[in-house]
């Protein structure tokens, strides 16, 4: 089971956590894991690739796995087109897949 | 990039696969134990077999194991006859 939390602050989302083996299927054949995996860099190019936007945290732990990105509060407000279509989608796939996917949402 | 994107980031590693191979029977040790031209004794054991691939000869015995012995002492000697292979004992000169 995947566990994503998202982070917002004043109705603003200033980060995302994603954490856990989805357990669909084995490496290579967990398309829940890819979708996952693939918005989770998505938002990751989009922050510091597309917006350029300074001072991004990124921890990336293969072992746990865990990917926990974090941007900074002044620039979370334009971001807000990127940072709600990925919170979106994660909330998309969590409907499609509840057994592995689960999303809970953090107050700052 | 921060990160090398691994679109598989969140999956567990490939289970390790598990075969049902890895039994084998006990070995039988079976085959031709004189070749031809060996001086043996009598009683010496020539061949062991499951079923008559080689037939016995002159002073060969068939044991109810299908082994081959020699009934004499003398000369190994393989030969066929017909379509059939043969084991015989020549008996050493007196």
């Amino acid at each position: 089971m995947t566990t994503v939390t998202l982070y917002w602050e004043d109705g603003t989302l200033r980060g995302v956590e994603s954490r856990g083996h989805s357990g669909f299927a084995d490496k290579g054949k967990d398309i829940v894991c890819a979708a996952v995996s693939s918005l989770l860099h998505a938002l990751l190019l989009g922050l510091s690739d597309v917006a350029e936007v300074e001072g991004v945290e990124c921890e990336v732990n293969p072992e746990v796995p865990l990917i926990r990105i974090l941007w900074p509060r002044s620039s979370a407000g334009r971001l807000e087109l990127l940072t709600r279509t990925i919170a979106l989608s994660l909330k998309e796939i969590e409907t499609g897949s509840p057994e592995y996917v689960h999303i809970t949402e953090v107050q700052l | 990039m921060i990160f090398k994107f691994d679109i598989q980031f969140f999956a567990h590693k490939k289970g390790q696969g598990s075969s049902t191979n890895g039994r084998d029977s006990k070995p039988k040790y079976r085959g031709v134990k004189v070749y031809a031209g060996t001086e043996v004794p009598a009683g010496s054991i020539l061949v062991r077999q499951c079923g008559t691939h080689l037939h016995p000869g002159k002073h060969v015995g068939l044991g109810r194991d299908f082994t081959l012995f020699a009934l004499v002492d003398g000369k190994v000697e393989y030969s066929t006859k017909g379509d059939r292979k043969v084991v015989s004992v020549v008996p050493a000169a007196d």
